[in-house]
This record gives C-alpha cells, structure tokens and sequence, in this order.
C-alpha cells in the first residue's frame, strides 16, 4: 500500500479549512495588521507599509508553523503514524506530504499578506511597495515556515513534547531574535555581529517582513532547509513506533 | 509470504533468532507464544513498522495491520477514520461493500460516534476493520479479541475465518486466549525467546494424543519401529505419546499382534492447552483461561 500524497494533503488541508484553524490564523495575522493600517490611516503613528507587514507576520508565520505541525504532532501522539509508517517509501513520503501542506499554508500566507498590503497601499498607508519588495516577502515566507515547520518536526522525531515544541517556536518566533537584536546592538564584535546576522534564527523573524535577504543569508536559509529536511527525512526511515 | 531467517536484537539481546516460516493467502496462522517471545516484534516486521532487521520478508508489500492496541484518532468518528485510511491510500471507501462486516461486528450503527465514545472492544473492533481497508493480501493481528466479550469475540473470529475465505487474505493472529486461536487457526506456531519451538496444524478434529507405558525398553522400541499410528510427540523410556487419528481397538489389536503388554494407556482430545502445556507450559500465568 503506497501512500498517496496528493490524496493526503487534500484531505489535511480541507480538515486544516473545516477545524477552523486556518481561519483564526490569518485573523491573528490580519488582526494586528489591519489595527496598525487603521492606526496608519487615521494618522495617530507615523508608521508605513513596511510595519503593516511586520505586524501581519508577528503572529503570522507563527501559526503558519504551527499549522502543518499539527499533523505530524497528531499522527505521532496517537501513533496512527504507525499505519503509514509501513514502508521505507511510505515513511518518505509522509515527510513529504506533510513538507507539501507546509508549502501550502505559506502560500496561502504569502498570497494573503500580499494582498493586505496592496489593499493597505491603496487606502493611503505610505511607504515604497516595490514587486521586489514582495517577491522577497514571498521568499522568506516561504522559507521561514518550511524552515521552523521542519525544525519542530525533527524535535517531534526526537520525543520533545508537543507542548514544548510549540513553546520552543513561540519563543523563536515572537521572542529570542529580540534578545539577539539588544546584543547585536550592544557589541562592537565584527564577527560576533556577522554571526548573529547569519543566523536562521535571527534572520528570518526580523526579516520576514521588512526586506528580501542578502545572497548570504538566503544560501544560508536554503542550507538549513536542505540539512533540516536531511534530518528528518534520517530520523523517519529509522524511528519505530 | 515468506519470513525467512529473521533476527532482531535490541540493545544487544536478541528478540527474534533466525526465524523462518510462509503463509498463504486465505490460510489463518496463529501465533502462540508467551510474554517477551517475539510476537509483536515479529508482527511489526511483517508490517514494515521495524525497518531495521536481519533477514527478509517476501511478499509484504500489502499487509493490514493490528498491532498491540488500536491506534485511532479521538476526535474523529470511526466512519472518517474508514474514509481517511482508505483515501490517504488512494481509496475510496465504499460502505456498501464493508456494510455487512460492519453489522457483524455491530459497529455500523456508531460508525459516527467519535471514537472517543468508544468502548475498548468497539476501537479493536473498528482497528480490524481498518486492518481490511485496501484489500490487503495478508493480515497480522496481534490480539485482536483482547477488551471483547465471549460472544463478541466469536462473531469477530467467525468473520476473520470468513474475510480469510472470500476474500482470499492471509492471516496471522496472535492470542493469549488459546481456545480463540483453536477455533480460527489452520495451523499454530508456537514461539519462545525469538524461535519457533514447533508447528501444529489443526485442520484435523479428531486427531488425540495416546500415551502409552510399556513393560520394558525393548517393547517400546518394538512398537516404535513397527506403528504407523501418527507422529511420535515425545517418548522416554518406557513411555511413548503419539499424536494420532487411529481408534483405542486398531492400536490394541496391533499391539496383540506384536505380542506387547501395556502397563498404562490414556488418550486424549488434541487440544491447544493440551499442545501449549507441552511445548511451553511453566509460565501458566500468561495464558487468559
């Protein structure tokens, strides 16, 4: 019995559309996103478009991450990942019919945030709204979800607790590029300063919506993509359930 | 399906040693063995849930499966888990074609309960039926009747007996309820630390087991050398156990003529506890009877 990753991720992601889930994450994305465009609009802050997309990826790409995860999460708790893992090739493919909904939701938060910005543009936010702009916003979308989705997936592989893994990205995503920001403003260290920069875990949060990354950062990006996917396709063909 | 020569260690002891055997497709295999044999682990080979093994499994590239306890999703309903494990496979479920298993097993009427509202019984019942999902040629059930009354135990071991036939699947179960495995198995392996201690078929219902004491040594090894009564079980020195379909009077009359006098003789019905005490009595506390 082969299974049918097509079949599987339609069927997820409708369930992802029917839980209700995928709703209240775009309305945490939206929800800031929309106050600060209002905020904007009526002039109380000097913000602009960059802002309105920073705050749409605050809790955006949070629950993005969490989204797809949720799978993995429900199919180890309750071991019926033990009715798919019944081949070497059926264990590849769940880890890539889970990499496939994970594309997905970042799709579908990238094509949102794309459009909440252009309707924000054309309220009146200010601020440049350049194709790069969002081809780059598309970009790190695309990669920090996969990114933090694979990160928490080989943490599940490894027997962490659903519940600190959610914790572990809450904090990478909402809090640890904070502290790293106070320190890389704190030092004078060219190389300390270079490494924080270079860094996934820095990069991506601080970045995701405010510019497209350098070459550097982006084949860093893609380098932890591939060994992440490396792990957990590893971790998969061995683990026993 | 052919498992030949497997061996599995886990940190250094060894589970399963060397073990060899085949089923057919429409044959049912039980597997009796006791705690810590090497039943699951063996189960789960045949799965494909243990990918790391010495040895091959042939012919197990479509195998259903339930192995220790069901493994289902609390939230969803036992008809979504049906219609998940059959369309993640590239399936469509057609309730018409599983409707009388499911009444059979009484789980029609739930089917949209979550499973959460579940009994026990209800959630092996409804992880056999997911084991059926996607016509599997073989089937490996690991006590599939465990949380289940008498009566619901029969009707689920008379459906597997029937599935086996109809639908021509070969099945592999194992029991502690020794009486579960007699009434559906075509053959019995028995299974100690990791190797098949023997094999029995039970195709055969009047086939008992004769103990027979001779005077002296030399009449034992008269009446070895000459009978053609069955299988020699076990014998020692004055004593023999044959396991055989022969009547009390043909096995009296052939000694007459050999001129053998018996110092004791029973017979006994060839039972699975009778089987099971001989092979692997000692760890009685094991056996659900």
């Amino acid at each position: 019995m082969i299974l049918d990753i097509k079949s599987y991720v339609s069927y997820n992601l409708s369930e992802l559309f029917k839980r209700g889930s995928l709703i209240v994450g775009v309305l945490a994305a939206l929800g800031p996103a929309i106050l600060i465009s209002y905020l904007i609009l009526s002039g109380t802050t000097a913000f602009t478009i960059k802002h309105v997309s920073n705050f749409y990826c605050m809790l955006g790409m949070l629950a993005a991450v969490l989204h797809p995860l949720y799978f993995v999460n429900r199919d180890y708790s309750s071991k019926t990942i033990s009715l798919i893992n019944n081949s070497k090739q059926n264990r590849k493919k769940y880890v890539l019919a889970n990499v496939v909904i994970a594309l997905c939701v970042s799709l579908i938060y990238a094509a949102l945030g794309i459009v909440l910005l252009l309707v924000t543009k054309e309220l009146g936010v200010p601020g440049e709204l350049k194709a790069s702009f969002l081809l780059g916003f598309s970009v790190n979308v695309f990669l920090l979800v996969l990114t933090f989705f694979l990160f928490g997936y080989i943490l599940l592989l490894y027997g962490v607790r659903s519940g600190a893994v959610y914790g572990i990205l809450t904090a990478l995503l909402l809090f640890f590029h904070n502290i790293l920001i106070n320190v890389l403003e704190s030092t004078n260290n060219v190389f300390l300063s270079n490494i924080i920069e270079n860094f996934p875990g820095y990069f991506y949060p601080v970045m995701v919506g405010s510019n497209p990354l350098s070459p550097m950062q982006y084949f860093i990006g893609c380098l932890t993509l591939v060994v992440l996917l490396v792990l957990v396709l590893k971790k998969s063909e061995r683990i026993e359930i | 399906m052919l498992i030949n020569s497997i061996t599995k260690k886990y940190s250094g002891s060894v589970v399963l040693n060397e073990l060899s055997f085949d089923f057919k497709p429409g044959e049912i295999v039980g597997l009796i063995g006791n705690n810590g044999a090497g039943k699951s682990t063996l189960m789960k080979i045949i799965a494909q849930t243990i990918q790391k093994f010495d040895g091959s499994v042939e012919d197990n590239s479509h195998v259903g499966y339930l192995i220790e306890e069901p493994k289902l999703f609390s939230n969803k309903t036992g008809l979504a888990h049906l219609s998940y494990f059959s369309k993640i496979y590239g399936n469509i479920f057609k309730l018409n074609e599983y409707e009388e298993l499911l009444k059979c097993l009484q789980l029609f009427d739930v089917l949209n309960k979550k499973v959460k509202e579940y009994s026990l019984g209800m959630k092996q019942k409804l992880g056999i039926v997911i084991s059926l999902l996607n016509n599997p040629s073989y089937v490996v059930l690991d006590e599939p009747t465990n949380g289940m009354d008498i009566e619901t135990s029969l009707e689920v071991l008379e459906q597997l007996k029937k599935m086996a036939k109809e639908w021509n699947v070969g099945i592999l179960i194992s029991s502690h309820k020794l009486e579960d495995i007699e009434n559906v198995c075509n053959r019995v392996l028995f299974i100690e630390k990791g190797n098949i201690l023997d094999e029995q078929q039970f195709s055969n219902k009047s086939q008992h087991i004769l103990k027979l004491v001779f005077d002296t040594p030399t009449e034992l090894a008269t009446f070895i050398n000459h009978q053609e009564f069955g299988s020699i079980v076990h014998s020692s020195e004055k004593t023999v156990e044959i396991e055989t379909t022969a009547n009390n009077a043909d096995v009296f009359q052939f000694l007459n003529k050999l001129g053998i006098r018996l110092i004791d003789f029973t017979t006994e019905k060839k039972t699975l506890r009778n089987v099971y005490m001989s092979k692997l009595g000692g760890e009685k506390r094991d056996i659900g009877y």
